[in-house]
């Protein structure tokens, strides 16, 4: 048995295929990518080794860069001040469900079922100036004056595209704050209700540190999605107006794509999973530091 | 007793509001795809005036919608069958086989996870140039078919892990060799977990845009999201139309989830909610 289950042949046969597919197309474009970003590469065959001049560039002169990077950090915080806590609401309210739980569970994770251009062009629907849910909301209640072109004005733009990804997306978060509240066994609930606990008391005390390894790990989740947003905002305003919706993924997109300089965009890529890493990383600490301190 | 039913009517209406903020949406566009442009913009809350199929018949020719819908279908199955071949092996040498690195080439599969997508569309745009391939289905299904090995390789280890290895083992012992085992064994038993993935694999890449959008120009190559997306920039004003062209792109999906809703809600939050 042990000597079968050593056998090289077989292991080769087994793993190889999928282990060389895997370095090819994924690990190997990532290190060209970093290699690339060193580079003037452009669609002409030029290849010069400029060194860190990308990054200067990105840094000193891009000034739409800039703006994208602000406005890639305020999309992140703002999914996670969406997103988290309407997630863990949802998810406690179905935990104290007698019935139903199920037809909410499917009817909330609908919009995750759905393309990202399917739903942008949902969107841009709801908040057409003319015929838009939104506006068409706000004018039968009376306060008309407030309609916007939501997605045409600079204040708006990136606030709505944020709202979209963010109705796309807090059905699956809440399916994970299900599955971890679900795990807590019920005759700890059970027993700190009959002990006088408040419903609130009880989450606090209990259903929220119980919880809180997974919510570490839905907050990366979402602040790393959020950094790499992209598709919505393509398909909704394509980082207009003015790029006053512009993300960091969406302007790498825009130069290496439209303008042909992978140099320059591969740059920018690296920047971005470094974004993703740091923040990763300072998530972790951060969170680690809380629990230090409850402890 | 007064006290706690009125707490759970207040529960309920806060997820009802909720299941209208999710679904409406979906059932407005719905109805709203059956009118004209001019019913559209004088009342957008009211049903047609009468029932025609004219968007859809419309959406369905102009933009090419059962083009698209082919397209996706090919690159989708191709995508997905390799993948499973190739995970299912590797998560059978991951559990079953004794080697020294196998820890390493777990982790290698973990990490690929949080590999963004947008870190390996420019090398992979170059090499696909370089290779000739851009601009035809085999650009998407090379990197479609690597994307949803993590997961994949994830999610079956984790059964495999779970469920013991005599049966297997037993027939070792009866003389079958490792392969036969793979084959006649092994695979029939992670049929539930095979199932989870492909569910979740088929929808990913049914919904992808990133690649698709890059590596393909050609509108007869496109799959459904750029297609619609092409669509939408081609015919911006006839917008009734575009409400047909969205509901036909989302129908097959919203299929899928009423039957499959449950592995696909596995699928899609094991891999977070287990890493």
């Amino acid at each position: 048995m042990e000597k079968l289950r050593g056998n090289k042949t077989t292991i080769a046969i087994f793993i190889l295929p999928a282990v060389c597919c895997y370095l090819s197309v994924a690990a190997f474009p990532l290190l060209c990518s970093a290699v690339l970003s060193f580079f003037n590469w452009d669609v002409a065959g030029l290849n010069d080794f400029v060194g860190l001049k990308n990054y200067m560039q990105l840094f000193t002169t891009d000034k739409i860069f800039q703006k994208a990077v602000v406005h890639t950090f305020a999309a992140t915080l703002l999914c996670l001040a969406i997103q988290i806590p309407c997630a863990v609401f949802l998810a406690y309210l179905l935990t104290r469900l007698k019935r139903g739980r199920n037809f909410f569970k499917v009817a909330f994770f609908v919009p995750n079922m759905i393309s990202t251009s399917a739903i942008g062009i949902l969107w841009i629907f709801i908040l057409h100036p003319e015929f838009g849910l939104v506006n068409a909301l706000l004018r039968a209640v009376g306060l008309g004056q407030f309609a916007h072109v939501w997605l045409g004005e600079s204040d708006t733009a990136l606030v709505c595209v944020i709202l979209a990804a963010s109705w796309q997306y807090i059905g699956y978060h809440m399916i994970i704050y299900l599955c971890a509240m679900q795990n807590i066994s019920s005759s700890i609930l059970e027993a700190a209700r009959i002990d006088g606990a408040t419903s609130w008391q009880a989450f606090r005390k209990i259903t929220f540190p119980l919880i809180a390894p997974i919510l570490k790990i839905d907050t990366v989740l979402v602040a790393t999605g959020s950094l790499r947003i992209f598709d919505m905002v393509f398909v909704m305003t394509g980082g207009g107006p003015n790029h006053a919706s512009e993300v960091i993924a969406s302007h790498m997109y825009t130069r290496s794509f439209k303008g042909m300089q992978f140099g320059y965009g591969s740059a920018m890529s690296v920047i971005l999973m470094l974004l993703c890493i740091a923040v990763t990383v300072f998530l972790n600490m951060a969170f680690k530091r809380a629990e230090d301190k409850v402890e | 007793m007064k006290k706690i039913k009125i707490a759970d009517l207040i529960k309920y209406l806060i997820l009802l509001t909720a299941t209208l903020i999710f679904v409406f949406p979906l059932v407005w566009v719905f109805y709203n795809s059956f009118k004209t442009n001019s019913e559209l913009f004088a009342n957008p809350w009211n049903l047609a005036q009468s029932l025609s199929l004219e968007n859809y018949t419309y959406a369905w020719k102009q933009a090419n919608i059962g083009r698209y819908f082919l397209n996706s279908v090919i690159v989708c199955s191709i995508s997905l069958i390799l993948c499973l071949i190739l995970s299912s092996a590797a998560g059978y040498a991951l559990t079953r086989l004794k080697w020294k690195l196998s820890d390493t080439v777990m982790m290698i599969f973990l990490v690929g996870m949080m590999i963004p997508i947008h870190s390996t569309l420019i090398p992979l745009f170059l090499m696909f140039s370089r290779m000739g391939i851009i601009n035809s289905h085999l650009s998407l299904i090379i990197p479609y078919t690597v994307s949803g090995m993590p997961i994949a390789v994830f999610i079956m280890t984790g059964f495999l892990k779970s469920f013991p290895a005599e049966i297997e083992e037993s027939a070792v012992i009866d003389g079958a060799s490792m392969r036969t085992v793979f084959f006649h064994i092994t695979l029939p038993i992670a049929r539930p977990s095979i199932a989870t993935v492909a569910i979740y694999t088929f929808v990913s890449m049914w919904n992808e845009m990133n690649y698709a959008l890059v590596f393909l120009s050609d509108q007869r190559k496109m799959t459904v999201p750029i297609g619609l997306n092409a669509f939408k920039g081609q015919y911006s004003t006839n917008y009734v139309a575009l409400f047909a062209a969205v509901m036909i792109t989302i129908l097959p999906s919203l299929i899928v989830f009423s039957v499959f809703n449950r592995q696909v809600i596995e699928g899609m939050t094991s891999g977070a909610v287990k890493g």
